[in-house]
């Protein structure tokens, strides 16, 4: 308890020693570079340390799991820094082809199934190879967190041997089969894909456990897991663009085990706007009923940047929750508040958001931001002239916003440089023109 | 009252401020400001785009609009970096809201409107209701944008919020530059030089501070910023190319930001070979290939270059440490950007058949750049056997 209340103000609170004691193992860490040991010792001696309760081994799984493209930082014990880590740049990278050593070390780390690799595991989700994630989405589920299942569901559409393997976990974790191949062709192969997706947007609202499904994380359940989780709070408050994005992406993956620490660092940041729009974006990330509450309450918020970011998230969300925190944003001081609902209209394509934006007064830019809103619900041919208006007349705002409007109402992909090289955006009007023309 | 009391009220307070001191302390280990503790007017602002503050600021104005800081949102570059800014983390900091409001040293937060303005004059200088300007200015109440003198707006933590993220400053802070005394020199120093201001019709003649910002993007800047010496003993060519011009690493700041020392050899039968002898960059966490190998002062190497049709090259390297406070913290062990005061030294043996070379300092806003379109910095010829 009292530490709970130390870490909510924000006072050092040491790591257990029990952590301190399990350094990494240096002697492993140097055979994942060694170039006189091959691949097949390097997985055998990785694969030792795969025995349930092995929790000693963590540590080191740790660093071979985390590589150092996708997982910028690491933690490192500090005795000065606020829960006695600190993140320090990644040391640890593999050479390239050496992602099968990282996915044994998700493996291992399943079979030791400790919280303790909660964090590097749901970071392991962004790996660029698509094993790796895969197992580590394995992993996570035994630790009662499905963020992994979407990633699954994205490799389907990936390598044959990195969509096979994710579904077969599929299949093993659900029970369901939907016929998917690698080898059956584009189409059957995507439509198996879809029926896939199709049936964890389901499943995914039902409590019942996955096969292999593990109970989520809960706050006070291991220290040691806990000082992890609010380093990583601290992290999108703290300054290096990288490590934030990848806290933040880690949070919200975490999902709702995370809302107690973030509350916690919403407290820790009462006069740090950038901690706050940081931990908003975290949540906006999680999409669960209990986030958009914590967003509907940072509505509120004195600093516009934390508003505009929940309001973005809320107004996507379908119903009341979404509406009302429309109806707020509509009506706040900041227009950047504004801009950034009108935004989130246009892509969730809201149609009861419509009656509340004819005859919208304010800024020109959020008049405009709402002409290009409307469109992106509606693509009323009769709103398109004055969409393709804003691309040249518009200010900033919305014209990039009418330029997006109008490669998504003509399925033409957006060329990178469209906003600056007039000859790229002509060329792109000429062709969504006749894309309208042709429909 | 006893003297047990007395230490336990003592102790009571001390313990307060510990904990209020921990909670202040921001993760670089300094004290940020916030918004609450930094001047302000009582009277609500009018002013709300750049263009508001050429009327009274009309040249100030102008060196801003064709600065980076101006252009920070409308640079195609930028703007095709970022995809249109789909890519909305470069937001942030290509449009970011008043520094002092989001908290000095705390990374910036996006604006949303009048995006064209970029890195306006309120991301520097608003707070709240108030215009802050520095402490030489008088808070005239006349003034339609609220001017309020203040030392924030000389405090580094103003550039840090976008200018700190590869550790710009804190590689400025080991060096001889942030020492106080007459050696001192901080972002402001370079990169706000001092003009002088024609009179205006509420203004004096006086001195101020560019706001042209002249850094990278400004080629007598970064020709200062390094020198380069070559000398030719018969077959051998010693080249050193030293950081003798910043207050950081050169180059600084963006990972893809590179200097190449390249050399050009023009042969008796008039062939003409180009090879790369050195590339000084902080590499991205996924170039895996790219290491220091150069790893601490004092370190040397002997390697062998491709010089087109003509062959292999041998160099020899040196990294010669820096006079002050040569061992530096390091963030990022395959940086090989030249820190402040730090020289590399080659030695380079030329093929026979060479009659002249050419040595080229040349800066690539982006690593894929050839050699052709990028910024000479320094070029020096040397007849070969002359």
């Amino acid at each position: 308890m009292v530490l709970l209340l130390l870490a909510a103000c924000g006072a050092r609170v040491p790591v257990p020693a029990t952590d301190l004691n399990h350094t990494p193992n240096s002697a492993l860490l140097a055979m994942m570079t060694d170039e006189t040991v091959t691949s097949s010792e390097r997985i055998e001696r990785i694969l030792k340390e795969a025995r349930p309760g092995n929790v000693a081994a963590v540590a080191t799984l740790r660093h071979v799991l985390a590589d150092r493209s996708q997982t910028a930082f690491i933690l490192e014990y500090r005795a000065s820094a606020t829960f006695g880590l600190a993140p320090v740049e990644n040391p640890y990278a593999l050479p390239l082809d050496r992602g099968v050593e990282r996915a044994m070390a998700a493996v291992a780390l399943e079979a030791i199934s400790s919280y303790r690799a909660l964090p590097e595991l749901l970071h392991a989700l962004d790996d660029r190879d698509g094993l790796v994630a895969a197992h580590a989405a394995r992993a996570l589920l035994k630790l009662g967190c499905r963020s992994g299942i979407s990633n699954l569901l994205a490799s389907l559409e990936r390598k044959a041997y990195e969509s096979e393997i994710a579904n077969r976990m599929l299949i093993e974790s659900t029970g369901e089969d939907f016929g998917f191949d690698a080898d059956i062709g584009m189409e059957a192969k995507a439509r198996a894909a879809t029926r896939w997706k199709t049936y964890w947007a389901k499943r995914s609202q039902d409590p019942t456990l996955l096969k292999g499904e593990g109970t989520p994380y809960v706050v006070g359940f291991d220290a040691i897991v806990d000082a992890r989780i609010r380093t990583e709070v601290d992290i999108v408050g703290q300054f290096q663009f990288l490590f934030m994005e990848q806290s933040r992406k880690m949070l919200a993956r975490l999902g709702d085990p995370a809302l107690p620490f973030i509350t916690e660092g919403l407290g820790r940041a009462k006069d740090k706007p950038t901690w706050r729009a940081g931990l908003a974006q975290a949540l906006a990330g999680m999409g669960t009923a209990k986030s958009h509450a914590m967003l509907t309450e940072l509505l509120g918020d004195p600093f516009p940047s934390v508003r505009s970011r929940s309001a973005e998230a809320l107004v996507a969300v379908p119903g009341d929750v979404g509406r009302g925190a429309l109806l707020r944003a509509l009506k706040d001081v900041d227009p950047s508040v504004p801009l950034a609902a009108l935004r989130a209209v246009g892509s969730s394509r809201r149609e009861d958001a419509i009656p509340l934006l004819s005859g919208l007064k304010g800024p020109r830019e959020v008049v405009e931001a709402a002409m290009v809103a409307r469109f992106r619900v509606t693509r009323d041919k009769a709103d398109r002239p004055a969409v393709v208006d804003l691309v040249e007349g518009g200010l900033s705002g919305a014209r990039a916003l009418a330029l997006l409007a109008l490669a998504e109402a003509s399925f033409i992909e957006l060329p990178d440089s469209a906003t600056v090289d007039e000859g790229v955006r002509k060329a792109f009007l000429a062709a969504a023109a006749a894309a309208f023309g042709n429909c | 009252m006893n003297t047990r009391a007395l230490l336990a009220i003592a102790l009571l307070i001390g313990t307060i401020a510990a904990v209020l001191w921990l909670r202040d302390e921001d993760s670089n280990g300094s004290m940020s400001r916030t918004a609450e503790s930094l001047p302000r007017f009582g009277r609500a602002l009018t002013l709300s785009k750049s263009s508001d503050c050429k009327p009274c600021h009309e040249e100030v104005y102008n060196e801003w609009v064709g600065s980076q800081h101006g252009m920070a949102y409308v640079n195609p570059e930028v703007q095709r970096l970022s995809k249109g800014f789909r890519d909305r983390d470069c937001l942030p900091c290509h449009a970011p809201r008043p520094i002092p409001e989001t908290g000095l040293g705390e990374r910036a937060l996006e604006r949303l409107v009048d995006l064209e303005d970029g890195v306006d004059c309120f991301a520097c200088h608003r707070n709240q209701d108030t215009m802050l300007g520095g402490t030489h200015i008088t808070q005239a109440v006349d003034a339609p944008c609220n001017p309020m003198p203040s030392t924030a707006i000389k405090d580094l933590r103003t550039c840090t919020p976008c200018h700190d993220q590869h550790k710009v400053v804190q590689d400025w802070k080991e060096t001889t530059y942030a020492v106080k005394g007459p050696g001192f020199k901080d972002c402001n120093g370079c990169h706000m030089p001092e003009v002088a201001r024609a009179p205006t019709s509420t203004l004096p003649a006086r001195k101020g501070k560019s706001h042209r910002f002249p850094a990278s993007h400004d080629l007598a800047t970064l020709k200062s910023a390094a020198s380069m010496t070559v000398n030719l003993e018969g077959q051998t060519l010693g080249v050193v190319v030293r950081n003798d011009g910043t207050g950081h690493n050169f180059p600084a700041d963006e990972r893809h930001r590179t200097v190449d020392l390249t050399l050009v050899c023009e042969l008796e039968d008039g062939t003409v070979a180009t090879c790369r002898i050195d590339r000084y960059r902080n590499p991205y966490r996924d170039e895996f290939d790219l290491r220091n190998p150069l790893r601490t002062p004092g370190a040397e190497r002997e390697y062998t270059v491709t010089l087109g049709s003509v062959g292999l090259v041998s160099v020899h390297a040196l990294r010669v440490a820096a006079d002050f406070n040569p061992n530096r913290k390091v963030y990022y062990a395959e940086n090989t950007q030249i820190p402040s005061g730090e020289a590399r030294q080659y030695r380079v043996s030329l093929p026979e058949r060479v009659k002249r070379v050419t040595v080229r300092l040349l800066y690539k806003n982006q690593p894929f750049l050839a050699d052709g379109e990028a910024r000479v910095l320094h070029e020096s010829v040397k007849n070969v056997g002359k």
